[in-house]
């Protein structure tokens, strides 16, 4: 990891996180509001908050994201 | 891909009928048609495998993925679709999966044993050569000492270990959790005071991120 991502990873901590249990908890429902084109920030801001600042659960998040456009991908194509 | 509404998904996987085969045959079909897509596309340390090897393991994951899937029905709140809260479940069994394979050999340690743990400059990116700013290198290297003093002196032993492993070696918490037999959300705590702990500790200093962005950019 290079100095800059060890500083940006110490200073961006925030104090009111939530767990990677209750982050997952709602992920699906995050995810769907982007999908309804809608600002997922608004109503779950502690999910964005989380996946700003844990690794695990951002990876999570996008490998969610893909794995669903793989599914729409191929149900449109048949 | 039916037209299934969440009730539909959840009355046919609990129920004793041949739609339960239906709808479990259909569900299993879904995600592994997304995770494939997952592996083949978005990992690049898969790269070199062949299709039919990322078929058998998308398979595999999703194998395991459905006997949670089934196993969880109960809590599937109806805030998503269910094809969604599905495919978190086979996304999150993927991840861990390549995860436990990808740092089977990790082992903490290095960074228990006597001895530095702190990386030096050069292995963090930064030579008088290489900066942007060479001018500023005494000071960097000054910073890199803070750094240290910051974690010997802010953390536990325990925050030590796990944050290192974390920030110097970038291993996920799940795996740091596995060896420090604790559980991922608790080394997620553990990892996340640790980091507010530094981030103190440093700002005590006097020290921003936006100055140490400059100093290092």
């Amino acid at each position: 990891m290079k100095i800059t991502d060890v500083v940006k990873t110490i200073f961006n901590t925030k104090t009111d996180d939530i767990t990677c249990d209750e982050c997952f908890e709602h992920i699906d429902e995050y995810v769907d509001m982007i999908h309804a084109g809608q600002d997922p920030s608004e109503v779950l801001p502690q999910v964005k908050s989380h996946l700003e600042q844990c690794r695990c659960c951002e990876m999570e998040f996008r490998a969610l994201i893909s794995i669903l456009e793989g599914e729409i991908d191929h149900a449109d194509s048949g | 891909m039916s037209e299934r509404t969440n009730q539909d998904w959840l009355s046919d996987l609990q129920s004793e009928s041949a739609s339960y085969v239906d709808a479990l045959e259909a569900l299993r079909a879904h995600l592994e048609r997304g995770v494939f897509y997952y592996l083949r596309h978005d990992r690049s340390d898969l790269s070199q495998l062949p299709d039919e090897d990322i078929r058998q393991m998308a398979q595999d994951f999703v194998q395991d993925a459905l006997i949670k899937i089934l196993d969880s029905l109960e809590t599937f709140r109806g805030e998503s679709k269910f094809t969604t809260w599905a495919s978190k479940i086979a996304a999150r069994v993927a991840i861990s999966e390549l995860r436990r394979v990808r740092y089977k050999d990790y082992s903490l340690e290095h960074l228990t044993a006597e001895g530095e743990i702190m990386p030096d400059l050069a292995s963090l990116g930064v030579t008088p050569e290489g900066s942007p700013h060479p001018e500023n290198y005494a000071e960097q290297q000054e910073i890199l000492h803070m750094l240290k003093d910051a974690f010997e002196n802010a953390l536990t032993d325990r925050q030590r270990t796990a944050l290192s492993a974390y920030i110097f070696d970038g291993v996920p918490v799940e795996e740091i959790a596995r060896r420090m037999d604790t559980n991922r959300n608790a080394l997620y705590k553990l990892v996340h005071d640790g980091r507010l702990k530094l981030k103190h500790y440093m700002e005590d200093q006097g020290l921003s991120l936006e100055y140490l962005l400059s100093l290092f950019g």
